[in-house]
């Protein structure tokens, strides 16, 4: 990978790291305070398990994705079919979603402790920031920072934003 | 620098055919080249191929050159504009049909029983006095001969098209713009016309140098090839009362051309190359002339061009300099048998481009055509040189370049074929190791379309041989890199073609 294309992918890795672990546990404890937990416990005890879930699969996906990318060593026949590998990957990362949504939200680890049972009314509200974690630190960042070759518009929407929004090769 | 090719015979006009892709490559002048063709056989079928040959440099050079003419330094391909002078054949027997030697010579007017007609009888046969020049000499340099010193008497002989637009051309070369200005012939010192024809042009243009009071600023050079290729009759072939060239008189001929030229033709080439070969090259179809009369190109060809080269950079330091070359095993040519330093590395480039151009790279711009919006996603490529709603507005549309790729892929198949049958022109005696026919020519002479034969392109080094020398290898370097490969013009298929020509380079 270029420079260029590490340095894109670390600043949306950060920025990611920032809305997954910062962002969102400020969310929950002023704005979409959850009311059926105890929200420090909560966020200490699931919440940030969640996060570190999907932010540590979503980014091996990520890092997996640019290995591949690198590596490859067809031509345009068989571009359009790495498409596949790619959206194995955002699966993958989308499953550590779902786990992690299940984890912060019914998981029960079998204790009687009502301070640290799951909370089912940020189900919702963590679906909907767990897809978004995912498609900044999965989709965004290999959108923008796939390294140059056969695959660096394979990812729906890069040829869009590397070319027409940021105006990059 | 300026330089004229007067091509005799059909060895020159398959001489002119070698200049032209040796100069596609990049190793001759980025001056002009200005083409002559001497030949008496209008329809001769290696002057026809030689005519299509420059027909298509010239197209692909214009296409190159229309906008722009890019720095040579960083793409040597295609730097040499070369023209034909119009008209492009000289016929040594004029303009009209069916012309003898008794109609030329008025023979019929001769008295009976006088000297001349008997003189006439005696070195003439009746067929070689009627036969129809329109085929040429036949191979016969006593023929050509007697054609040529009657213009050698002809005081006016060079007064017409085209030696007066030629030599009209040279004054203006060497007068107002005071360029370097060389003349270079070639023909066969075996044959009919180039036999009889090298010396005798040689001597009238010199003359006329002369005349015109610039023959110390024009230096003229030539070629004379030996034999290097011999045909059988085939036993049942009826001539009639045809006369046709004979194999077994070429070294005869050639030791009486030589002669001649060592005692006559003194001081009137400022250089000479003597090129042959020991083991004579079979033709596969023996033919009188005309259209029938196209011999495969021979590695021979690719050395008189290289002795264009070798004529415009050198400057003989002495009177009677000789310069010598050989081949270091009787039974192949390597890339130590060729003489020039950069001839390996940019014929290669152009090999490599060649075929990575006409494999791979037509292939996928014809199916970019039925969807090219859809194209960049797989191939990043095209949109760094072709316009594209994501990309730049301000390059050429796709659609309207189409036309371009089939001018750029005839040049690169003309140049493969030439290219492999210089490797099948020596027989099985003597093997031509430059790069790997069978890897871009298949057995039948069909260009082949195995593209994972890039890496096997050029022989006789091992290092070479990469099995990561691959096109899309090199298409992933042209992603990586994009039009900045090279300066302008750098845009739609002719930026295409010229980046992926300095990405070819070894």
């Amino acid at each position: 990978m270029r420079p260029d294309e590490v340095t894109r992918t670390a600043l949306v890795t950060v920025i990611g790291a920032a809305l997954v672990f910062i962002v969102q546990s400020l969310i929950y404890k002023y704005i979409l305070v959850p009311t059926d937990v105890v929200v420090e416990v909560w966020i200490k005890e699931r919440y940030a398990i969640s996060a570190a879930i999907v932010f540590v699969v979503t980014v091996a996906s990520q890092i997996l994705w640019y290995y591949i990318a690198t590596r490859y060593k067809g031509d345009e026949k068989e571009a359009e079919s790495m498409r596949v590998p790619w959206l194995g990957l955002l699966i993958l990362s989308l499953t550590s979603a779902v786990i992690g949504v299940y984890f912060a939200a019914y998981f029960s680890d079998g204790s009687s402790d009502p301070l640290k049972s799951g909370s089912s009314e940020a189900f919702v509200s963590l679906i909907v920031f767990f897809v978004i974690d995912v498609l900044i630190l999965y989709w965004l960042a290999t959108a923008i920072s796939t390294p140059r070759g056969y695959l660096m518009y394979i990812v729906p929407g890069s040829l869009f934003l590397r070319r027409s929004l940021l105006r990059i090769r | 620098m300026s330089l004229y090719i007067i091509a005799v015979g059909g060895t020159g006009a398959k001489f002119v055919e070698a200049v032209a892709h040796v100069a596609a490559a990049g190793l001759l002048t980025e001056e002009t080249i200005r083409v002559l063709f001497v030949d008496p056989d209008e329809a001769n079928g290696n002057l026809d191929r030689a005519r299509k040959t420059l027909a298509t440099y010239k197209d692909c050079y214009n296409l190159l050159t229309k906008d722009q003419k890019g720095d040579a330094k960083e793409c040597s391909w295609m730097q040499t504009p070369i023209e034909l002078f119009n008209p492009d054949v000289w016929s040594p027997i004029g303009s009209r049909n069916n012309r003898t030697l008794s109609s030329l010579f008025n023979y019929g007017n001769y008295q009976p029983d006088s000297s001349l007609r008997n003189l006439f009888n005696v070195l003439y046969t009746d067929r070689e006095r009627e036969t129809s020049l329109d085929m040429g000499f036949r191979g016969r340099p006593a023929i050509g001969s007697a054609v040529m010193s009657k213009l050698d008497l002809d005081q006016n002989a060079l007064e017409h098209e085209p030696w007066l637009t030629l030599f009209s051309q040279i004054k203006a070369d060497v007068g107002a713009a005071g360029r370097d200005t060389r003349i270079f012939l070639c023909g066969s010192a075996f044959g009919g016309t180039g036999a009889s024809g090298f010396p005798t042009i040689g001597r009238l243009i010199a003359n006329q140098l002369k005349k015109e009071g610039f023959r110390k600023n024009v230096k003229l050079g030539g070629a004379l090839l030996l034999p290097y290729f011999e045909f059988s009759v085939p036993p049942d072939f009826n001539a009639g009362d045809e006369i046709y060239a004979r194999p077994e008189q070429f070294l005869l001929n050639t030791e009486a051309a030589l002669r001649y030229y060592r005692t006559q033709a003194g001081g009137t080439f400022d250089t000479i190359y003597l090129l042959g070969n020991q083991d004579l090259s079979p033709v596969k179809k023996f033919s009188l002339g005309r259209g029938e009369q196209r011999n495969e190109p021979h590695f021979i060809e690719l050395y008189a061009a290289l002795a264009v080269q070798h004529f415009l950079s050198h400057i003989p330091t002495q009177a009677g300099e000789a310069v010598v070359i050989s081949r270091g095993d009787p039974r192949r040519i390597t890339w130590e048998d060729i003489p020039g330093s950069d001839v390996r590395q940019k014929m290669a480039n152009s090999t490599r481009f060649a075929f990575a151009w006409t494999t791979d790279i037509v292939n996928t711009l014809r199916q970019a055509q039925q969807a090219f919006e859809q194209f960049p996603t797989v191939a990043p490529w095209s949109i760094e040189f072709f316009k594209h709603r994501q990309g730049r507005s301000d390059l050429p549309e796709f659609q309207q370049e189409f036309n371009k790729i089939s001018v750029i892929t005839t040049w690169c198949e003309s140049y493969l074929r030439w290219l492999g049958n210089l490797h099948t022109s020596t027989g099985t005696s003597l093997q031509v190791q430059l790069f790997n026919r069978d890897a871009f020519l298949d057995g039948n002479g069909q260009l082949s379309t195995n593209s994972a034969n890039f890496f096997k392109l050029v022989s006789g080094d091992s290092a070479m041989a990469n099995e990561d020398d691959t096109i899309p290898r090199l298409k992933e370097q042209l992603i990586k890199s994009g039009s900045s490969v090279i300066k302008s013009p750098n845009e739609g298929v002719v930026g295409l073609a010229r980046a992926l020509y300095v990405l070819s380079n070894l």
